[in-house]
C-alpha cells in the first residue's frame, strides 16, 4: 500500500515537472539545473516547477497527516484541520503578520510562525471548549472557534491599509503553492518532520484511543499527554503550510477517509498513506490548475473546496446512516 | 500471598476509605444500589482514577508501578464499550497486546478461540449482536494475559444465554493464579457464581465475604431496601422478595 501510493508520489512528482506553459525537458533540466547552468530548461524546472512540485507533496502531506491524527484523535471522521478551526487560526496568525508587520526579524518565517501560533491556540481553545465530553462536542466548539477566527480575519481584512493589501490577502487566502521559492520549503520542510514525528510516536494512543478514553488509560497509555503531543503536531502541519500555501481546504478531511478502507480502518496504520495520499492529490490538484486555460488564474485551495465539498457532503450522508 | 490488597482507598465523595482483598484463583462480585461506587473503585483499581490510600499488588505499592507494567498485570473491561471505527474483530482483540508492544497473532488466535468468537476475526465488530461484542470486548482483554480482570457490570444487556458463556469465561480465566473482580446487579448470579462478595452502599464496604455470609436478609434490607432473601438450599441460589414468587 505505501510502496503503491510512493510510487504514485514520484509519479505525481514527474507530471508536475513536466506540466506547464513552456515544454520542457523535465528531467534533463533538473540535471543543468542541478549542474548550475543557465538553460532556460534548467531555470523552468529548478526554479519554477520544482519549488511548486515540491511545495504541493508537503503541504498536501501535512495535511493529509494532520487530518488522519485528528480524526484518530478525536474519534470523529469529520475532524478536519478545517473542521477544528485549525486552519483558521493558522490564517488569521498570518494574516496579522502580514498587516501589522509583526516578528519582523524572523523574515519569511515570519508568518509560519504566526500560522502555528495561531492553528495551536485555536486547537487549544477548541479542545478546552469541548472539554471531557470530547468527540460529540468537538465539531460544535470546532465551529464556534472557526467563526470566531473568521470574524477577527474579516475584521483584519475590514482594516486593510489598502485595496492592493486586501486582494493580496484574498488571493492569499484562497490556497495557492505558486511563485512560492525554495526557502517556503525550507520551513514546511522541518515541520512536517518534526510535526510528523510528534504524531506518529503516539501511534500507539491513536489505536488504544478507539475504544475511548478510559480504555486507553488503563491499558497504560497516557491519553492527556499524547494528545497534547497530536494537537502541536497537527497545529505545526496545518500552521506551517496554511502559512506558506494558504487555505487548501478538504484534504485533510477527505484523504483519511479513502486511505481506511485499505488499513482496516486502523487510526494508526492511517497515517502514513493519508500524508503520501495527500501529497499526490494536491499535486495532482495544482498539476490541474496549471493545464486550465490560461487568464484569470483558479486557485488552487478554490479546486480543492469545490472538489472536496461535495464528498463531504456525501460523507455526512454516509455517517447519517451509521446513525440511523 | 494476596494478589491485590486495597486499604483505606479514598475517592472524592465516591470512595470512603474501602479495604478489600482478592486472592489468586478467586472471582470477587462486588455488589451493591446504584451509585454505590462500584465503578468507581474497578476504576481506581485500573488506575483511572486518581485516589488516595494504598493498592497492593503482591505486596508491592501499585503507585511504583509503570503504566504500563500495571496495564499488562490488571485490565479493566468498561461498563459500555464502543470503537470509534469499524475495527475488525482480530484488531480489537490486538488491541489488548497494547500494554505489550506486539500483535502476538498466536496470542490472539488463543484469545479469540477462548471467548469463541474465532469465526469472525475479520468481521467488523459494529456487525455482531451486542452479546457477540461482549466476548470480543472479554477477547481483548484476555489477549493481555493480565494477571487480574477488573469487569465493570460485564453482564448488562445480555440475555441469559450470554451471561451464563461470560461468567463461565471468567470463572475459567481464575484458575492458574489469576483473578477477577466483577460489578454486577443480578444478586443470584453473584451468589451462584462469585466465591466472595463485596457489598457496597454509598461508597463505603458494607460487607465482605462468602454469599451465604454477605447476601443476609438484614443487609438486603438495610442496602437494598427490599425484604428479599436468597435461598441457598435450592439448587441454584434462588432470590425471593418477599409475598411473591421467586424471581
Amino acid at each position: 500500500m505505501n510502496g503503491i501510493l510512493a510510487l504514485l508520489v514520484l509519479l505525481a512528482a514527474f507530471l508536475s515537472l513536466a506540466t506547464g506553459s513552456t515544454d520542457i525537458a523535465p528531467l534533463a533540466g533538473l540535471l543543468e539545473w542541478a549542474r548550475g547552468e543557465q538553460s532556460i530548461d534548467a531555470i523552468v524546472s529548478g526554479e519554477i516547477r520544482l519549488p511548486r512540485t515540491l511545495l504541493a507533496l508537503l503541504v498536501g502531506a501535512s495535511l493529509g497527516l494532520s487530518g488522519a491524527a485528528l480524526q484518530g484523535l478525536l474519534r470523529n471522521p469529520l475532524a478536519d484541520p478545517g473542521l477544528t478551526g485549525a486552519s483558521q487560526g493558522a490564517a488569521l496568525g498570518a494574516a496579522c503578520v502580514f498587516y501589522f508587520g509583526l516578528f519582523p526579524a524572523l523574515g519569511v518565517a515570519a508568518p509560519a510562525l504566526a500560522g502555528l501560533v495561531g492553528a495551536g491556540l485555536a486547537l487549544l481553545i477548541m479542545l478546552l471548549l469541548a472539554g471531557p465530553a470530547g468527540q460529540a462536542m468537538v465539531i460544535m466548539a470546532g465551529l464556534a472557534i472557526s467563526t470566531l477566527t473568521g470574524a477577527l480575519l474579516a475584521a483584519v481584512l475590514n482594516f486593510a491599509p489598502n485595496p492592493f493589501a486586501m486582494q493580496e490577502l484574498v488571493f492569499w487566502l484562497l490556497g495557492s503553492v505558486s511563485e512560492r521559492g525554495l526557502d517556503h520549503l525550507w520551513l514546511l520542510l522541518p515541520a512536517l518532520l518534526v510535526g510528523g514525528g510528534l504524531i506518529c510516536s503516539q501511534r500507539r494512543l491513536l489505536l488504544g484511543l478507539s475504544l475511548g478514553e478510559q480504555v486507553a488509560q488503563s491499558m497504560g497509555l497516557s491519553p492527556r499527554r499524547g494528545s497534547r503531543l497530536i494537537v502541536l503536531g497537527a497545529a505545526l502541519l496545518v500552521g506551517t503550510s496554511v502559512a506558506v500555501a494558504g487555505a487548501i481546504g478538504f484534504v485533510g478531511l477527505i484523504v483519511p477517509h479513502l486511505v481506511r478502507p485499505w488499513v482496516q480502518h486502523r487510526p494508526d496504520r492511517v497515517l502514513l498513506p493519508s500524508a503520501l495520499l495527500g501529497a499526490v492529490l494536491v499535486c495532482l490538484a495544482d498539476i490541474v490548475v496549471r493545464l486550465l486555460p490560461p487568464g484569470q488564474e483558479l486557485k488552487l485551495g478554490v479546486l480543492t473546496s469545490l472538489i472536496g465539498a461535495p464528498l463531504f457532503i456525501w460523507l455526512v450522508w454516509k455517517e447519517r446512516r451509521r446513525w440511523i | 500471598m494476596d494478589l491485590i490488597r486495597v486499604e483505606a482507598l479514598s475517592l472524592a465523595q465516591r470512595l470512603v476509605s474501602v479495604s478489600l482483598d482478592l486472592q489468586p484463583g478467586e472471582l470477587l462480585g462486588i455488589i451493591g444500589p446504584n451509585g454505590a461506587g462500584k465503578s468507581s473503585l474497578l476504576e481506581s483499581l485500573a488506575g483511572i482514577q486518581p485516589c488516595s490510600g494504598l493498592i497492593s499488588f503482591e505486596g508491592n505499592c501499585l503507585s511504583t508501578f509503570e503504566p504500563l507494567e500495571r496495564a499488562r498485570k490488571i485490565a479493566f473491561l468498561p461498563q459500555r464499550s464502543t470503537a470509534a471505527w469499524t475495527l475488525s474483530v482480530r484488531d480489537v482483540i490486538a488491541l489488548g497486546r497494547l500494554p505489550w508492544g506486539d500483535e502476538s497473532a498466536q496470542i490472539i488466535d488463543q484469545a479469540a478461540r477462548s471467548t469463541g468468537v474465532d469465526e469472525w476475526l475479520n468481521v467488523p465488530v459494529d456487525q455482531l449482536s451486542g452479546g457477540e461484542q461482549a466476548r470480543v470486548w472479554l477477547a481483548r482483554l484476555l489477549a493481555g494475559e493480565p494477571r487480574v480482570i477488573l469487569a465493570d457490570e460485564p453482564l448488562a444487556s445480555l440475555d441469559l444465554y450470554y451471561q451464563q458463556q461470560v461468567l463461565k469465561l471468567l470463572r475459567r480465566y481464575t484458575s492458574r493464579e489469576r483473578a477477577v473482580i466483577l460489578s454486577l446487579h443480578d444478586l443470584s448470579l453473584a451468589a451462584a457464581w462469585c466465591d466472595r462478595l463485596v457489598l457496597m452502599e454509598a461508597g463505603r464496604v458494607v460487607a465482605v465475604g462468602t454469599p451465604q455470609a454477605v447476601l443476609t436478609a438484614e443487609n438486603l434490607r438495610q442496602v437494598f431496601r427490599v425484604e428479599a432473601e436468597i435461598d441457598f438450599s435450592a439448587a441454584v441460589p434462588l432470590l425471593r422478595m418477599q409475598g411473591r414468587e421467586p424471581v
